[in-house]
């Protein structure tokens, strides 16, 4: 009954854990990509206000 | 430069990764959904005579299982648009499923192997169903390392689409392995599986419970995957950039030393 | 300390795509699907199933003996005997027309046992039929089939 029950926990604690652990992760992932691709469009776009030649 | 021009004037990808009021109603429905799936697998459901509650994990497993096969059917179908129409968006789509795929392989294996522990005595066995889930597992984790092999933008989505069109067809070669072949795993059948009706609507609030979760999951590494593609796109400009501003200012800049 | 000094633009764009070193790479996915190549030629090699039948056993007679395999039947009844002083479980398995002895060493799965008793009769012995008739398995399998019932049928 016991050992039974640890089996159950495990199994959907293993997929518990990695969906969200996933959702989180790439969540946080788009901010920081979109971050820096903010940041070059700044880049760029002083550049082109000053070009160097 | 015109081709930096270009690319500024691109429209940025601006759907927020789900947070406002529409990202609310989202996760709002999907925690209330997974409570909902939790409650029922774990005290709606009947123990099970044999199994008693070890059989709980069918739910999970049935669920996870049928939405990676969904998933690498979203891929397939991506990959497919991808070569027709070239519209990269497709390609990411692709991407997303592949890489969503991969994580419900890797927990259909490990339900099951966990579930399989206590049922069969065994962690893993060389089974048909098993070694054709793990061939599955294996061809889109190449598919994904394929990706990142590639410099070249449109060979890299090219290769990708065929090869991710080419991997499903181990899709039904796993569905179909139980009856194909001898197999320790039992048959997908639920007229056969005697299951009550408790017993089905929990399985049924599951799956669509996994199946909103796999969706929010995919539709955020499909963002990801778009402001990714946007950031390789303007860091290659940049570059160039950089490599123009370094041989415009090799003769004259005071500050070039470093 | 560096970057204050450093003119602003002057930093490199940080890589939006982590590229791992190709040939390291290569080596590390070479090397893996190698292995799990490897592993499914060992796992399935000198049997184009992945279990035979107590009488495909027999049928086979001696050129099965000390070969590893699998063998599938059902528990006879009343015919496990407790572990002996060497741990060795002994039981019967049967199909249709066979009957053979299985001599297993070892802590059996949880739900191995008879199906009166509310366990999986049908199991899979994986080890060496040895001269003496009898089935020495390194490792024993429940099997059992896709029905799930309730456990207890609920009152109307």
């Amino acid at each position: 009954m016991t050992q039974e029950l640890v089996f159950l926990f495990i199994g959907y604690a293993v997929i518990w854990v990695l969906l969200f652990g996933y959702l989180v992760f790439v969540t946080g992932r788009i901010r920081g990509v979109r971050d820096a691709v903010r940041d070059m469009r700044q880049e760029l776009d002083a550049q082109r206000r000053q070009p160097s030649e | 430069m015109s081709l930096a021009s270009r690319a500024l004037r691109r429209r940025t990808v601006r759907q927020p990764p789900l947070f406002g009021w529409r990202g609310l109603v989202v996760y709002t429905s999907l925690l209330i959904l997974m409570g909902a799936a939790l409650y029922m697998i774990f005290i709606y459901a009947p123990a099970e005579r044999v199994q008693g509650d070890a059989h709980r994990l069918l739910y999970g497993h049935v669920a996870v299982a049928w939405l990676a096969f969904l998933a690498f059917g979203i891929v397939a179908l991506a990959s497919v648009m991808y070569l027709w129409r070239r519209n990269p968006r497709w390609d990411s789509l692709a991407v997303a499923s592949a890489e969503v795929g991969v994580l419900f392989t890797t927990l259909t294996l490990a339900s099951g192997s966990i579930w399989g522990r206590h049922v069969w005595g065994v962690w893993w066995t060389w089974d048909p169903r098993l070694t054709t889930t793990l061939v599955l597992w294996f061809i889109y984790v190449a598919y994904l390392a394929l990706r990142m092999y590639i410099d070249n933008v449109d060979t890299r989505r090219r290769v990708a689409a065929i090869f991710g069109i080419v991997g499903v067809v181990d899709v039904p070669i796993v569905w179909y392995s139980v009856e194909w072949w001898r197999s320790l795993h039992p048959v997908q059948s639920v007229t056969r599986a005697g299951l009550t009706l408790e017993m089905v609507l929990t399985l049924v609030v599951t799956v669509v419970a996994f199946t909103v979760f796999c969706f929010v999951l995919i539709r955020q590494r499909y963002l990801l995957e778009r402001a990714s593609d946007e950031g390789e796109g303007l860091r290659d400009i940049v570059r160039n950039r950089h490599d123009e501003l370094r041989l415009a200012g090799a003769g004259s800049a005071p500050e070039a030393g470093e | 300390m560096t970057d204050a000094s450093e003119p602003a633009g002057a930093a490199a764009p940080e890589p939006i795509r982590n590229r791992l070193l190709s040939g390291k790479f290569l080596f590390v996915g070479g090397a893996l699907a190698a292995a799990l190549g490897f592993l499914i030629w060992t796992a399935t090699q000198g049997a184009a199933v992945y279990y035979h039948t107590v009488s495909e056993l027999h049928a086979k007679g001696d050129e099965i003996q000390g070969v590893l395999v699998r063998v599938n039947g059902i528990v006879v009844d009343g015919s496990i005997h407790e572990a002996d002083a060497n741990g060795v479980i002994r039981f019967e398995i049967e199909d249709d027309t066979g009957v053979l002895p299985v001599a297993f060493r070892g802590s059996p799965p949880d739900l191995f046992g008879y199906a009166e008793e509310d366990k999986y009769s049908d199991v899979i012995a994986e080890g060496r039929l040895l001269g003496t008739g009898v089935f020495e398995a390194r490792n024993l399998i429940v099997k059992h089939g896709p029905e799930f019932e309730p456990r207890e049928i609920p009152a109307q």
